[in-house]
């Protein structure tokens, strides 16, 4: 039955049915077929089921976010961070972009999302970018890549409904993707002053003097304060023990209203009432997934999906090097198919049990889905990123390609490798901050 | 690099992108949508102001907001399953549209489709049925006499008034599903173009 099930779950999704609605007919499968006489399988129980899991406040931080982030988006936030990092590395070859992907790592601990961040970032940027000379390919790959940082420097919904799902710390998951969200910005930074070395379309700023500096950083400082201490509020309140993640998202909401009304002006109430209409639909868009799959994972542990996968993978090879490799694989082509958030809700309560059983620490596998499900932003046929991207700055995905590849293969590729295979890279900050073993 | 291009690439403007949500054209869609949209504004400010109320009195004033979790939780279901139905009418609901972009306009493309449309209706009115199930529950207790309702601990709000807006959700996106499914029909047996 089970098989059916799964069966039934794809062809659903292949043919384009909504995430949520697959989820629920392979539910109605195993529902009529799969245990008629048993307890767990009737919808009266499996109703009851979801809405009690779904009937938690942490999950409320996931609407706070997604609001969060739209408000900062059209508030005008991203203008005043990104002149602030401008005044560090604006000057050298190539350094437009690692303002880039700096703002957007900056942004990312805002919203945590990676579309928004690509519009909001990338609608400021571009123009930039078209006037500094750069290869519009290269930089609508580059801010692809970057926008990405969003789903691994916390917070991010991702993570909350990983954390939910797996029923591990929230918290312990968002320190658990900053080492590889660090190693990105590093290696990201360095791919794109690599590739633009010996490229003389771009054109490079004029040097400012230290004094210049430091008056261009007291003046672009004091604007973008209101902005920076927003992360600060956030990170600081949930990191320093002050708040709970649903209690900063909250906060965070009901600072940003008053500081795109009144301080960056980029809003009114009229814009402001689309946003949080917008923002709702996504999050109704997200719960409903939730709620389906709530349901549906229960019905697969009642029928032993994680056991038959581990067997499946046990009957490949044993080595447990061998089955994390397959395991990433397996969530690179997930990801090729779906968004992030469906990965995660599809795959996590399927391969957790496995996990946990070849002795690896959940807080370092919700490292290595984050850093999955961000690479799938990115991989072809689904590459909603890239082809956003290509949508905002105006470049051909031909274009695109060649230098999103070489992204994907010299940054993303090596820090998957590293996460999936150093642990202490994503077990070093939940250890120091929660003293988690490692 | 002129002082003018320093200028303007540290000076261009940024364009707040416009409202994404599809536009409603008939009244009732117009009525519909207008409610669902009023309902999730005045959900997530709500939500909002009453967690960082309770926030910083426990903080600040460290004071407690009796029971305030059994409130919000019901709001944030209302929120939840009205963006849900806003979102089968905007057609936001996520899906992985393999055969939107990799089949060729034609028949198997608008059969393919028209399939999807079905199976996305039908499963999403057997839900309903359960929604609406679900929700009797709460509503007439065990017993279906309105006796021995399930209520929450502190404030002993009737939980149905969680499980309604689940039955509200799931209808709407049932009733978007069918006009997706009689456009998808439409296009089939026309030979329309699909959308």
């Amino acid at each position: 039955m089970i098989y059916i099930a799964l069966v039934i779950l794809m062809a659903c999704l292949v043919i384009g049915v909504p995430v949520p609605v697959s989820f629920m007919a392979s539910c109605a499968w195993l529902i009529f077929f799969g245990g008629v006489d048993q307890v767990g399988y009737q919808a009266t129980q499996l109703l009851p089921y979801g809405f009690t899991q779904m009937n938690s406040v942490s999950l409320i931080a996931i609407a706070m976010f997604i609001l969060a982030g739209g408000i900062m988006e059209r508030g005008r936030i991203a203008e005043k961070m990104i002149d602030m990092v401008d005044v560090f590395v604006g000057h050298i070859r190539g350094g437009l972009g690692v303002v880039g992907i700096i703002s957007c790592a900056i942004f990312g601990s805002i919203c945590g999302a990676a579309c928004a961040t690509l519009s909001c970032i990338g609608a400021i940027m571009f123009p930039r970018f078209k006037a500094g000379g750069y290869p519009m390919g290269h930089a609508c790959a580059l801010m692809a890549n970057a926008s990405l940082l969003g789903l691994l420097i916390p917070p991010n919904a991702t993570l909350i409904i990983f954390a939910w799902i797996s029923g591990i710390s929230v918290l312990a998951c968002f320190l658990s993707t900053i080492g590889p969200g660090i190693v990105t910005i590093i290696l990201l930074s360095v791919v794109n002053l690599w590739m633009l070395r010996n490229n003389k379309d771009v054109l490079v700023k004029q040097k400012r003097s230290p004094k210049e500096r430091y008056e261009m950083f007291m003046k672009r400082g004091r604007l973008a304060i209101p902005a920076l201490f927003m992360p600060f509020m956030v990170l600081g309140g949930i990191y320093g023990g002050v708040m709970t993640t649903t209690e900063a998202s909250a906060l965070a909401v009901v600072y940003c209203i008053p500081i795109g009304l009144y301080v960056y002006k980029g809003l009114n109430w009229k814009t402001l009432f689309n946003i949080v209409v917008e923002g709702s639909i996504t999050t109704g868009v997200i719960m409903v997934m939730l709620y389906s799959v709530s349901m549906l994972s229960r019905l697969y542990i009642l029928e032993d999906l994680p056991g038959k996968v581990l067997d499946l993978f046990y009957s490949i090879s044993t080595n447990p090097y061998i089955i994390m490799f397959m395991i990433n694989v397996f969530l690179v082509l997930m990801g090729m198919l779906m968004d992030d958030i469906s990965v995660v809700v599809l795959t996590t309560p399927i391969l957790l049990p496995i996990i946990v059983k070849l002795g690896v620490d959940p807080v370092h596998y919700a490292a290595i889905v984050g850093v999955n499900t961000a690479l799938g932003c990115i991989t072809p046929p689904c590459a909603p990123v890239l082809y956003l991207s290509g949508r905002v700055g105006g470049a051909s995905i031909n274009e695109i390609m060649k230098p999103a590849l070489t992204f994907m293969a010299l940054c993303w590729i090596p820090v998957l490798a590293v996460t999936a295979y150093i642990p202490k890279v994503s077990l070093f900050l939940p250890h120091v901050i929660l003293g988690l073993p490692w | 690099m002129t002082q003018a291009q320093c200028k303007f690439i540290e000076e261009t403007e940024y364009e707040a992108p416009i409202s994404t949500v599809r536009v409603a054209t008939n009244p009732f869609d117009k009525i519909v949508t207008r409610t669902f949209a009023i309902v999730c504004f005045v959900m997530a400010m709500v939500l909002a102001v009453i967690i960082s109320a309770a926030t910083v009195m426990r903080y600040v004033l460290e004071m407690d907001l009796y029971g305030y979790e059994e409130w919000i939780k019901i709001f944030a279901f209302w929120l939840y399953f009205m963006g849900a139905g806003y979102g089968a009418f905007a057609g936001s609901h996520v899906s992985a549209d393999l055969v939107q972009s990799y089949v060729k306009e034609g028949f198997i493309k608008r059969l393919l489709i028209f399939t999807k449309t079905v199976v996305t209706l039908g499963v999403t009115l057997l839900f309903t049925w359960y929604g609406w199930d679900f929700f009797y529950f709460g509503f007439a207790g065990p017993l279906g006499t309105g006796v021995a309702i399930p209520k929450t601990v502190a404030w002993r709000i009737p939980l149905w008034t969680g499980y309604l807006p689940i039955l509200i959700g799931l209808f709407f996106m049932s009733y978007y599903f069918l006009w997706d499914m009689i456009r998808a029909a439409k296009a089939l047996f026309t030979g329309g173009k699909t959308e």
